[in-house]
């Protein structure tokens, strides 16, 4: 049993309803970076969909101030794996491979051609220690967590880093890479959501 | 505070002026000024609207305040 469970256990295993369909993100291309705290609510001037909302919180110079990166290439989440002690030794009871927690997933992905003066921006992110990140698909969808019905909030994210320019000379484009982590059991309750615009090109 | 509304539904909303600024230098901005507005949006910037031209061909109507009062007799 792993330490982030619940107790007491409910009395049955939970049910898995099959899905109708099945569900992939495909490519990631862009994300869109917000310090934690803000929503998109579905209200009058808060909707997820709507491009207007989207350009209100990106023209604003506050905590709700939202940036969509630049093109992402190479966008890889990766599951976080468990934390575990011993196995097969004396540590743990008849040597069980022993649950003890899960560790944060990590995203890499890799910005090319970027200039000096975007660079620093995105780089000055390093230094911001509680952001969140929405993701925006090949598609044109948007990727958030559902708070509750049809509250959407930014994926909160850790160690946030953008690196140096790398040069690898003739005919090749300079790259910066990108890294950061999602909580564990980030991919609980995401929902993939298709607005009225695409997030791609118009913001 | 000043208005903007979005282009495709027309709703009006309003925001601060530097906020509003920013909105409208945004590329493939969602707002716009609306037609009454006391603003217009040139070269990323807010500027009144001109005053209307002065019409010099309607008549005075006579309403002029100028002019001399008859005195009061003591």
């Amino acid at each position: 049993m792993s330490l982030n469970c619940n107790c007491p256990l409910p009395t049955a295993i939970t049910t898995i309803t099959p899905a109708a369909c099945d569900e992939n993100f495909g490519q990631i291309q862009k994300i869109a970076i917000q310090r934690v705290g803000d929503d998109f609510d579905g209200g009058m001037g808060n909707t997820i969909t709507v491009l207007a909302d989207w350009q209100t919180k990106i023209a604003l110079a506050t905590d709700v101030k939202i940036q969509v990166s630049p093109f992402i290439d190479n966008a890889v989440i990766g599951a976080g794996e468990a934390i575990t002690n011993g196995g097969g030794d004396n540590t743990t009871l008849n040597g069980r491979v022993e649950l003890v927690g899960i560790n944060k997933s990590n995203v890499s992905g890799m910005f090319k051609s970027l200039t000096s003066a975007v660079i620093d921006a995105l780089q000055s992110y390093n230094c911001e220690n509680a952001i969140g990140v929405y993701f925006f698909n090949a598609d044109g969808k948007i990727i958030a967590e559902e708070l509750s019905t049809g509250v959407y909030t930014p994926f909160p994210i850790s160690s946030f880093f953008v690196g140096d320019k790398t040069n690898n000379g003739f005919a090749t484009r300079d790259e910066n890479a990108l890294s950061f982590q999602l909580n564990a059991g980030w991919s609980k309750n995401y929902k993939i959501i298709t607005p009225a615009f695409n997030p791609l090109t118009a913001i | 505070m000043i208005k903007l509304q979005i282009k495709e539904t027309l709703e009006v909303r309003e925001f601060e002026k530097a906020h509003a600024l920013s909105i409208l230098r945004l590329k493939n901005c969602a707002f716009e000024l609306p037609q009454d507005s006391q603003f217009e949006f040139i070269n990323n910037e807010f500027r009144s609207k001109p005053d209307k031209a002065i019409d010099i061909e309607t008549p005075n109507k006579g309403n002029s305040k100028t002019g001399s009062k008859p005195r009061k007799q003591a």
